[in-house]
């Protein structure tokens, strides 16, 4: 799981432009929208993006995906459930 | 300051064109009829999987040599609105053409790369200006979806002002794979036929269409049932570059100028033409702002579900469709309504109804960019308006020019790191928002903009309008990957607008204008505005990044 995280991290800050930051600069438990990384809705739609990319699962509703961005950590054990490839 | 009595500003002749038909009264017919244009279509050009659109029976436009598909719709609306004023010279210097198109002829990109020159905004604006035999500059405004209304109220105040007689005013753009995989990236399309505030709406429907419009200070040009248009505003929300506004208080600001403008009371308004594009949260901030603007008890409708968000011609189609239905006394229905699924109780009806109050109408349209116009249209003509009218000669506040030969990524990155003031969002910026936000940021450090946030606007323009990102969405498009929301987004001009009013919260009037040089109308409109007293201040930018080419001029104008 760890090795996930630190994987995912690296894949957000490349998919996101977070411009400056390294892995070690991301808190997995800290909240990933709002305060934190200061990401916006189109975030969001560029993460469901990479989801499907990277790890094969499909999003259809950006609403129904908010809960699994609760935190890095938290995503990755939501990849780690669900991924296809 | 002193006043100066205006000129009016008649609707003289219209021609439309949309997935329901060709011809104003056709579109009107078959409304009536409540019949839609949207359909499903399959088409692996425009998606890979089935899609519900309103698109054009293509066999109808007329065909003609040498012009592309988005040129022959906008020639032939022109074609029909110039056979209804057959005595009128176009040619001479009292006739104006603004072009409002958000993607122009986009559909060239994918075989064309960028040695196309039709691709070019002012390229397009002239090729339609020369076939239709006028004379003057084209003036062509790429305002996300306000395009339309912008193009009609910037009209309105050239011939309020004597510097047209007439202004044609075309809007158009083509439903295309650019345009549908973007909308889609973005998770705002709806499988099924759009259903503006409505409980169940979830997304838009896609559509194509083209309008054209003579206005004119000549009442007599018009037949015997006049329509003027007798305000108009335009504001920005400077909240998000795609989200509407939480509180809708940029709309709300936008209708509240423009029915000062038009000198107009709630009670001379028979109905309101929304947005409404029935994506969750568009609908919902409009309900807000008419909320704001305590017009909720007004008839409103949207008329999406009959041919689709058509973009840069939206603003241009469905203003047509208000001046028909102020002349006929009739009211569409917004088709498919049932339940009210917005946050305020606003008056949509399904059905169409007779109009039995009011000569007025108000026609409201927001985009990306946080770009949001109003405007008010009246049958009859209504005491001539008197405007502020305050010509002293521009102050230039400040100037800031940046351009270099360095490579562009070294040299913003020097000039952001050099600002000293961090911004978590400047590296998600395209290239060209990137270059106008420096360049603002130098322009008004240590100015205070923000005792009235509408008082100052924002002026800007270029040549490639957003080609430069165009060209990384289409290659994404090329190579059969999936758009990317963060690319799309920038596939407008004006986002740069957004991205500057967000960082000064300005919430003033802002239009991008595109044209050849630095030298052209944006200046001029700048000083309309100043001028006019419609804001106290200006930023007047040039941003153009195309490749390594890149280069801003910004001004900070006052009188």
């Amino acid at each position: 799981m760890e090795q996930l995280v630190e994987q995912l991290k690296q894949q957000l800050i490349d998919a996101l432009n977070l411009e400056d930051m390294a892995p070690a600069d991301i808190d997995a438990d800290a909240p990933l929208f709002g305060e934190g990384l200061g990401l916006d809705s189109i975030d969001a739609l560029e993460v469901i993006l990479l989801l499907e990319k990277k790890y094969g699962i499909k999003l259809e509703d950006p609403k129904a995906a908010k809960p699994h961005f609760a935190s890095v950590r938290v995503l990755a054990e939501f990849i780690a459930a669900n991924r296809t490839k | 300051m002193n006043t100066q009595q205006t000129q009016h500003c008649y609707w003289v002749a219209d021609y439309m064109i949309s997935a329901l038909g060709c011809g104003t009264d056709l579109n009107a017919e078959r409304i009536l009829a409540y019949r839609t244009g949207l359909t499903t279509h399959v088409d692996a050009s425009v998606c890979d999987k089935p899609f519900v659109a309103g698109r054009i029976d293509w066999q109808q436009i007329a065909p003609r040599d040498g012009y592309t598909r988005l040129e022959r719709l906008m020639l032939m609306a022109v074609d029909n609105v110039k056979r209804q004023v057959a005595a009128l010279d176009f040619a001479g210097d009292a006739v104006g053409l603004i072009l409002s198109t958000t993607k122009g002829n986009i559909d060239l990109l994918a075989q064309s790369a960028m040695s196309d020159k039709r691709l070019f905004l002012p390229e397009l604006a002239q090729r339609i200006a020369t076939a239709c035999g006028v004379n003057t500059k084209p003036i062509v405004i790429s305002n996300a979806c306000i395009s339309g209304v912008s193009a009609l109220i910037v009209a309105a105040r050239l011939i309020a002002e004597g510097r047209f007689r007439h202004v044609l005013v075309v809007g158009g753009d083509l439903l295309t794979q650019f345009v549908v995989s973007g909308f889609q990236s973005f998770k705002s399309v709806s499988e099924r036929v759009c259903r503006p505030y409505d409980a169940a709406r979830d997304g838009l429907s896609m559509g194509e269409a083209c309008g054209a419009v003579l206005l004119s200070a000549d009442g007599q040009l018009g037949g015997n049932q006049p329509v003027t248009i007798v305000g108009g505003a335009i504001t920005n929300d400077a909240n998000h570059i795609s989200g509407p506004s939480r509180t809708g208080d940029g709309l709300h600001y936008a209708i509240r100028q423009a029915m000062c403008e038009a000198q107009v009371e709630k009670a001379d308004l028979a109905f309101v033409s929304a947005h409404g594009t029935a994506t969750v949260y568009n609908d919902e901030m409009e309900s807000k702002a008419l909320n704001l603007s305590n017009l909720l008890d007004i008839p409103t409708n949207s008329l999406k579900p009959y041919f689709g968000h058509t973009l840069g011609a939206c603003g241009v189609i469905e203003s047509i469709l208000c001046v028909w239905q102020l002349r006929h006394r009739t009211l569409f229905g917004t088709k498919g309504f049932e339940t009210l699924g917005v946050p305020y109780p606003m008056a949509v009806s399904a059905e169409h109804q007779p109009i039995t109050n009011g000569d007025c109408c108000l026609k409201i349209a927001s985009g990306f960019g946080g770009c949001n116009a109003a405007m008010v249209l009246r049958l009859g003509a209504g005491p001539v308006p008197a405007m502020p009218s305050n010509v002293k000669p521009l102050r230039v506040v400040r100037r800031v020019v940046l351009a270099s030969d360095r490579p562009f990524s070294e040299f913003i990155r020097d000039e952001y790191r050099a600002l000293n003031a961090p911004n978590m969002k400047f590296f998600k910026m395209d290239n060209q928002c990137k270059l106008g936000y420096v360049a603002a940021e130098k322009l008004l450090k240590g100015i205070d903009l923000e005792y009235d946030t509408t008082r100052t606007a924002l002026v800007l323009t270029n040549h490639a309008a957003s080609l430069n990102t165009d060209l990384k969405h289409q290659q994404l498009l090329n190579a059969h990957e999936a758009a990317s929301p963060a690319v799309f987004v920038y596939t407008l001009p004006n986002i740069v607008s957004g991205e500057i009013c967000i960082r000064h919260h300005i919430q003033g009037e802002n239009t991008f204008f595109v044209q050849d040089s630095p030298d052209g109308f944006a200046r001029e409109y700048a000083a309309l505005l100043l001028h006019r007293g419609i804001v106290d201040r200006v930023v007047l930018g040039w941003c153009e990044v195309l490749g390594e080419h890149y280069a801003a001029n910004f001004e900070l104008l006052t009188l």
